[in-house]
């Protein structure tokens, strides 16, 4: 069975890039707990979007549904202009939906290059090509801008930013069309942090994949991402482009937002309301 | 601008040496081997290094490093075998009974099983032993019992299972040419000086040698491998990425039980009889702690086999050279217990200066 439904008329968009990934009215409850109600989002080629809201705003109930570990009560995923159903994340996958978790899945005990390959190895006779994959990882590397001493090293000895640098260009290896990277920023320093942001800008300069961002530190968000929607209390409770607000209107929006109530309520568009 | 010229090469080769150590982890244990040999030469004023002392630890190095190996496949997953000693002890039961035919107890009747070929038994001896690792795995992977309890479980179970069928008595058996020879068997008498059937006195060292160059094989060549090290590694990391990580595991129990079948073969090969106790239980402790010894981390995830080979050599080293400079067997026994806990302590701040030299 095909993972295509069937092919709705998506309304062309006046921006200038297609939307690669839309999800429309999502919602989901656990029980009696509404994770979330009637969530929108646009995802265009190429852009960075940037995905922020406390601990149980949605965020991660929303990311679980678009790449395919929970599924949604209703509302409709189409990715590049068609229906979608995703029944797993190896779907997902299989549909150019990568993600880079928190957690990085990297292997500490084996080599850059074994990490970067682990899965998809490349072999000769019937061992390992280790030569060809040193050779293809520098390659990549070096394409990323990412600097290493050596690929031979145990990803063990490597800083935390090089290591989540690591985990993306290991997912942007197979050439996805949309990357999602789940606080790849939370545990990094200044200087760190600035390897993966780096990363992040080259990935957007590209312009080959969109990335959904989540992140909680709002400045660094701004730096990289084109547009930041604000979950809270399973709704999007605020969406910009980065280039129309600044990092204090945001905060101030939020916390004024969250004592008063009164966040102006999602609309399902690029641009936010006034 | 002359000064840094002359001292930059020496830096060089000091900083080379000091990445080929933390590269190989087996360096550090081949330098005790080292070290334990010069000492045994000296203190036994020279006959540590005779043809007949050697044949005894080189001897005792095979069978502690074949199980040995067995250990590091499991143990690079993350677990452990118990069981290999009792596995070591059943093959060449299974062998046996084989070769030369028997009546397989039914419930209601008996089935009399003809004498096989020695190859075909040969080869039931170690498909038997992969069974007994496909059990071992199964059992933990997908009962998810801890692989210490299962196999401990499986120790007792094969223990019984070996002195039943063999009505806990020793069965003399020689085997027949060319297969007695290639798999142990002793043409060699003792004093007779260096000649080629000494080299037959050390077959069992000279196949575990080459398990050892097969398994460091298989662990760095292969895909398996690398798969054996990720599940050992971040088993929830590797499951992600798309390693099948129970066949990995159980595969990795089957290759190390047929290791173990293997040696215990070439044991009895070697003494022409087959023994029921062969397989002790301080044999598998001593396979474990050569592990350990060799590099092999408990914890999962890393580990050599030609550090598992230097580990037997170290420990079997040690049980025949104390008592041959005049150590009591029970001194003896706590040196080499002394010496397992040093070099554990050894391997924990080497790992963790590696972590930080990286």
């Amino acid at each position: 069975m095909s993972l295509v439904m069937e092919s709705p008329a998506t309304p062309p968009q006046s921006d200038p890039q297609p939307v690669v990934y839309e999800a429309q009215h999502i919602s989901k409850s656990f029980g009696a707990v509404v994770a979330l109600r009637d969530v929108s989002m646009r995802l265009h080629k190429g852009e960075v979007l940037g995905l922020v809201g406390d601990n149980g705003a949605g965020k991660s109930t929303f990311i679980k549904i678009l790449t395919g570990f929970h599924r949604q009560d209703s509302g409709d995923l189409i990715f590049e202009g068609q229906h979608i159903h995703l029944s797993s994340p190896a779907d997902a996958r299989r549909l150019g939906i990568q993600t880079v978790y928190q957690d990085l899945a990297l292997i500490k005990d084996l080599s850059v290059y074994h990490n970067m390959y682990l899965g998809r190895e490349l072999r000769r006779w019937h061992g390992l090509d280790n030569r060809a994959m040193k050779r293809e990882t520098v390659k990549a590397l070096s394409q990323l801008g990412i600097k290493l001493a050596s690929v031979d090293s145990t990803v063990e000895r490597l800083s935390g930013g090089q290591r989540q640098s690591i985990a993306v260009a290991r997912s942007v290896f197979s050439n996805p069309k949309v990357l999602f990277l789940d606080e790849p920023l939370a545990a990094l320093g200044v200087r760190e942090g600035r390897l993966v942001l780096n990363l992040i800008l080259e990935l957007k300069a590209r312009g080959d994949v969109s990335i959904i961002l989540i992140a909680h530190n709002y400045s660094q968000v701004f730096e990289v991402c084109d547009r930041i929607s604000f979950l809270s209390g399973g709704k999007i409770a605020y969406e910009a482009n980065t280039k129309d607000t600044t990092v204090s209107e945001l905060v101030d929006l939020v916390s004024s937002g969250y004592r008063l109530g009164t966040i102006p309520t999602s609309t399902p568009t690029d641009v936010p309301p006034a | 601008m002359a000064a840094p010229a002359v001292v930059a090469p020496r830096r060089d080769i000091g900083r080379s040496a000091l990445a080929l150590f933390l590269r190989y982890r087996e360096i550090s244990v081949a330098i005790v081997a080292i070290i334990v040999c010069v000492v045994f030469q000296i203190a036994s004023s020279g006959s540590f290094f005779s043809l007949d002392e050697m044949a005894v630890v080189l001897r005792l190095t095979g069978q502690y490093g074949l199980l040995a190996l067995a250990e590091v496949l499991v143990m690079i997953t993350g677990e452990i075998d118990l069981s290999a000693a009792k596995v070591y002890g059943l093959a060449p039961f299974v062998m046996y009974f084989f070769y030369n035919g028997f009546t397989l107890p039914l419930i209601f009747f008996s089935v009399q099983i003809p004498a096989c070929p020695l190859v075909i038994a040969l080869l039931l001896a170690i498909l038997a032993s992969a069974c007994i690792g496909f059990v071992n795995g199964f059992v933990t992977v997908r009962l998810g019992v801890p692989s210490l309890i299962t196999t401990l479980g499986t120790f007792f179970f094969l223990d019984g299972f070996t002195n039943y069928i063999a009505n806990s008595e020793q069965l003399p058996q020689t085997y027949p040419d060319p297969f007695s020879k290639i798999f142990g068997y002793n043409l060699y008498t003792p004093g007779t000086g260096f000649n080629i059937a000494y080299a037959s006195d050390l077959s069992i060292f000279f196949w575990a040698a080459g398990m050892a160059l097969v398994v460091t094989y298989i662990l760095k060549k292969t895909i398996f491998g690398l798969h054996t090290f990720s599940v050992g590694s971040n088993l929830e990391g590797a499951k992600e990425i798309g390693v099948p990580v129970q066949r990995t595991k159980i595969l990795n129990f089957m290759l190390g039980s047929s290791l173990a079948g293997l040696g215990g073969i070439l044991f009895a090969v070697y003494n022409t009889e087959t023994d029921p106790s062969a397989g002790d239980p301080s044999l598998n402790l001593f396979a474990i702690a050569a592990a350990v010894i060799g590099g092999t981390s408990l914890f999962g995830g890393s580990g050599t086999a030609i550090g598992a080979i230097l580990g037997a050599f170290v420990i079997a080293s040690l049980s025949n050279g104390l008592p041959l400079i005049g150590v009591s067997a029970n001194i003896s026994n706590m040196i080499i217990g002394f010496a397992i806990l040093a070099a554990m302590v050894l391997n924990i701040y080497l790992d963790r200066f590696r972590a930080r030299r990286g």
